[in-house]
């Protein structure tokens, strides 16, 4: 299926340039300077000692920019793998089993589905102590519902599958029939789930931060973009202190889009994209004649 | 009817529970933050609130001494009954008070950008999916994917920036000008417009890609089934086959989301607001979490809580009322 | 002769970048009975609907020609083909609750099929839509019910009541009676048998049930891995002059009631769809095979109506 992916033009887009992000976020910081350090006059426009200019603090954002990724992809990596873990484990425990455990776990899920998330992200972001580990939690407790239900979904109809009674009469435990019969049929759902689990992730973790929900002593593309509007950025009419943050956050929130998009288009041939000439509505069957 | 009535108890039944979970959470947060918010609230107001509203917030911060289950009825009863204290940040007004503004500023910007995104976004999705491999299909959602993948605040600000200040179009904060006052005057309804463009504008625009994606896929995957092929070789002309085979069928799905969408508008405006200083649900979320406002937090935490749970119902009302196979 | 009703000329259709059918050939001629059967996978209904142009995405024709009623399909526009479908030639799907829109009653199905050809008056298109029900004995008030509210019976009925609205030369029966229990599909069979006989329409019946046909059809066409290795009338069938794979399809039929006979299975699998050989694709598993048999093996004809594609029954003739 890798392959298939990468011969998708969007799916390959997508994961080059997400490897892109990866690769400055961790080899970037020992390309620039300290980002922490007042390198010159604050709020100076980009130039050729600054390429992207310095912020309200007299800091060089180009610096703050590159640092910034590691943080912010680092978390929203290992959220995303995180919240499609826990909740493949709960969906996949609900769908397998059936029954009074489905009833249960059901009713967990669908409850934390309707709790609304971002209130209660904004409470628990205030509350706990700012940091890594607090962003993590809150992040995850709030998005790995979703997940659950998507997976347990999908694990109840391959469970009724004669491959899956066949595994069970041959005597496999429940344990094994998950992860050797049913998952690796489930590869390219979690694929797509760990993406939009991930894009979710960054997303609300800059929003948090932007809101100083965050850690603000730390170098995130968040707290990059709250100093920035701290620092009065549109007042002044600094957009370099702005946009650069915000053009890194797009790009990969596109990227992984764009490798959402492949994968799509890889695991159901009639979306890919560009299958079409554009007519409208069904059409006959076309005749092409081969050379 | 007769599946209908069991389905709809059954449904009933779960967001009773979905209540009381949303209740109880809000009752259990506050005694897990660290800090002792009841001594701050008692030693803030004792003498200046009425016994009811005082008593309230006791047993909704655990001041009292009485075992906690106690606590937890006098709670769930004080709720029952609409008192919900008074908030801090906004003394001396009642919680409740504090949210009514709020409730119908952030109804008015995220119900019209929900519902303009919805339309809007779905009419294109179904477009480009009728109209399979054509400009809007290929350029569509890419390009959409790109503006949403902007965080959200940062499209809002780029707008205030250019269309706010440089350009003058239109106001940048606030839901109305200093020059009119709130009722039902043409010139408070122009200004009202004129402040909702903005924040309503950036919200449609970057929850656009996600709707036209979402209805073009379940468009492209009812055009492909049976039943769409079968209208289209008995000779139904695309029109027909258009709206009563394809977007009747494609419907269903999309307005569950739609309806989840709508719940969650009472939270989901929380940036927007913030960023245009919109008086909304969410703007009074942030000044309680940083007033450490608890009464009100709770309070707004209720209402969100239970608009959701509204919504969600309504949605699974409307299902089950549009599709003929859940008669029998 | 009789005059063709549809002719198929080595029809080839892929789904995607796999081919399925690698030149397939087959002749309709006015009121007959044709029955297509093959394996789940071999290519059945690709063969007809890719014909008719009814299939829809992945799908592409990719070689041959096809003519119905004088008419090529493959010149006609996608207003052409609108025309041609269901005037002349009409199609019962195989699983008429998947075909049939959930949304909508059945007498909406009718009348919109009456809309789109031209019936304008109301009233006509009422009458139609009664005397349609009473062809299938169906009551009018199924007019007025969903198609989840209906049994899998009379949804297939419904289905046949469709077809046959505006009277069409060619009606295709593509698996009707698959997804029915075995009394269901005993009165479906009696049912279009005897509507056959009395309209006199030509029909193509698709099965992977050989035994269905032997009763039922005029002529059979045997299609393996994507050709058409035989067409026979149904006695001859079987005989020493028929195609190795029909006779040990024949041969792997369950023995009925009485009969002196245990059903021996073929040896050996079917070729995946999308797998080709220039040549005969049975010959791994025939227990005749021969050198020869890595030629093509074009279809000869033994008679005017017996047509085999093996050189060892056929012989050299062309």
């Amino acid at each position: 299926m890798m392959r298939a992916l990468w011969e998708n033009p969007q799916a390959r887009a997508g994961l080059v340039v997400f490897g892109a992000m990866l690769a400055v976020a961790l080899v970037g910081p020992f390309l620039v300077g300290d980002p922490d350090a007042f390198v010159a006059r604050p709020l100076s426009p980009p130039s050729m000692d600054h390429l992207l200019g310095t912020t309200g603090q007299g800091q060089d954002v180009l610096a703050q920019t590159v640092v910034g990724a590691r943080t912010t992809l680092g978390l929203g990596v290992l959220v995303g793998l995180l919240v499609v873990a826990i909740g493949s484990v709960v969906g996949g425990l609900a769908g397998y089993f059936g029954g009074k455990v489905d009833e249960l776990l059901s009713l967990l899920i669908n409850v934390s589905l309707v709790l609304p998330g971002l209130p209660l992200m904004v409470v628990l972001a205030a509350y706990l102590p700012a940091g890594p580990g607090s962003m993590a939690a809150v992040l995850v407790v709030t998005g790995w519902a979703w997940n659950a239900r998507v997976v347990r979904s999908q694990v109840l109809s391959l469970r009724k599958r004669d491959f899956v009674d066949a595994a069970i009469v041959a005597g496999e435990s429940p344990l094994r029939v998950l992860v050797v019969e049913i998952l690796p049929n489930m590869a390219s759902l979690l694929g797509g789930a760990v993406i939009g689990a991930t894009t979710y992730a960054i997303g609300a973790q800059v929003g948090l931060e932007f809101l100083g929900l965050g850690d603000l002593s730390a170098i995130t593309w968040g707290t990059n973009l709250y100093w920035a509007t701290n620092d009065s950025a549109l007042l002044t009419g600094s957009w370099w202190t702005f946009v650069p943050t915000g053009a890194a956050i797009a790009l990969t929130g596109f990227a992984l889009a764009l490798l959402n998009f492949g994968l799509d288009g890889v695991t159901n041939p009639a979306l890919a994209a560009g299958a079409g000439t554009g007519a409208p509505g069904p059409q006959p069957t076309p005749v092409r004649r081969s050379p | 009817m007769t599946g209908l009535l069991p389905t709809l108890l059954r449904r009933l039944g779960f967001y009773a529970l979905a209540t009381w979970a949303a209740l109880t959470l809000n009752f259990v947060v506050p005694r897990l933050m660290p800090g002792d918010p009841a001594q701050a609230i008692f030693a803030r107001f004792q003498g200046s609130l009425d016994p009811a509203a005082l008593d309230a917030m006791r047993t909704a911060f655990g001041v009292s001494d009485t075992p906690i289950w106690s606590q937890y009825f006098q709670y769930l009863l004080h709720t029952a009954q609409g008192e919900l204290g008074t908030s801090l940040v906004y003394f001396p007004a009642p919680v409740t008070e504090v949210i009514g503004t709020g409730l119908l500023w952030t109804v008015f910007l995220a119900g019209v950008s929900v519902v303009l995104a919805f339309v809007v976004g779905s009419a294109l999705g179904a477009w480009a999916a009728w109209r399979r491999g054509g400009w809007l299909d290929r350029i569509g959602p890419p390009l959409l994917a790109l503006i949403g993948a902007f965080p959200y605040f940062w499209l809002a600000m780029v707008a205030v920036w250019a269309l706010g200040f440089q350009l003058g179009w239109f106001p940048v904060r606030h839901a109305y000008g200093v020059d009119v006052s709130p009722g039902w005057s043409l010139a408070f309804l122009v200004s009202m417009t004129q402040h909702a463009v903005l924040p309503a504008g950036t919200m449609v625009l970057a929850s656009l890609g996600g709707w036209l994606l979402t209805m073009r896929n379940t468009m492209v995957g009812v055009l492909d089934t049976d039943a769409v092929r079968y209208a289209h070789i008995r000779g139904l002309p695309p029109h027909r086959i258009l709206w009563h085979y394809a977007v009747r069928n494609a419907m269903l799905p999309s307005l569950t989301s739609f309806g989840m969408a709508i719940g969650f508008v009472l939270s989901g405006a929380l940036l927007t607001e913030i960023v245009f200083g919109y008086p909304g649900q969410g703007y009074l979320l942030l000044q309680a979490v940083r007033g450490q406002d608890y009464p009100l937090l709770q309070g707004l935490f209720l209402t969100i809580s239970l608009a959701v749970l509204a919504a969600n119902f309504g949605v699974d009302v409307l299902t089950l009322a549009l599709d003929p196979r859940t008669r029998r | 002769m009789n005059d063709v009703v549809l002719h198929i000329q080595d029809l080839r259709v892929a789904y995607g970048s796999t081919a399925v059918l690698h030149g397939a050939s087959l002749r309709v001629s006015a009121g007959e009975v044709l029955g297509l059967v093959g394996e789940s996978g071999s290519g059945k209904s690709t063969l007809v609907q890719g014909a008719l142009r009814m299939l829809g995405r992945p799908a592409v024709i990719t070689g041959g020609d096809v003519i119905l009623d004088g008419q090529s399909l493959f010149d006609l526009d996608a207003a052409g083909l609108r025309r041609m479908w269901w005037n002349t030639v009409s199609l019962v799907p195989q699983n008429a609750l998947n075909a049939l829109n959930p949304m909508l009653t059945i007498g909406a199905h009718v009348d919109d099929t009456l809309l789109a050809h031209g019936i304008t008056d109301a009233a006509d298109r009422r009458r139609r839509a009664i005397d349609a029900m009473a062809l299938v004995d169906l009551l009018p008030d199924t007019l007025t019910a969903h198609p989840h509210m209906l049994s899998g019976g009379m949804r297939q009925r419904v289905a046949i009541a469709l077809a046959l609205l505006l009277e069409p030369r060619l009606v295709v029966f593509d698996e009707p009676t698959t997804a029915l229990d075995v009394v269901v599909e005993r009165d479906i069979l009696d049912r279009i048998r005897a509507l056959q006989a009395e309209r006199g329409f030509a029909a193509v019946f698709i099965t992977h049930d050989i035994s269905l046909l032997l009763t039922f059809a005029d002529r059979i066409a045997v299609l393996y891995a994507g050709r058409v290795v035989e067409v026979a009338p149904a006695r001859a069938l079987g005989g020493p002059s028929s195609h190795p794979y029909t006779v040990g399809l024949l041969g792997a039929l369950p023995p009925k009631l009485g009969e002196d006979r245990t059903a021996v299975p073929i040896a050996g699998v079917a070729p995946r769809a999308g797998q080709t050989t220039p040549g005969c694709a049975f010959a791994p598993r025939c227990t005749h095979a021969s050198p020869k048999c890595e030629e093509p093996q074009a279809l000869r004809a033994l008679t005017d109506h017996h047509h085999v594609a093996c050189h060892r029954v056929a012989g050299e003739r062309p």
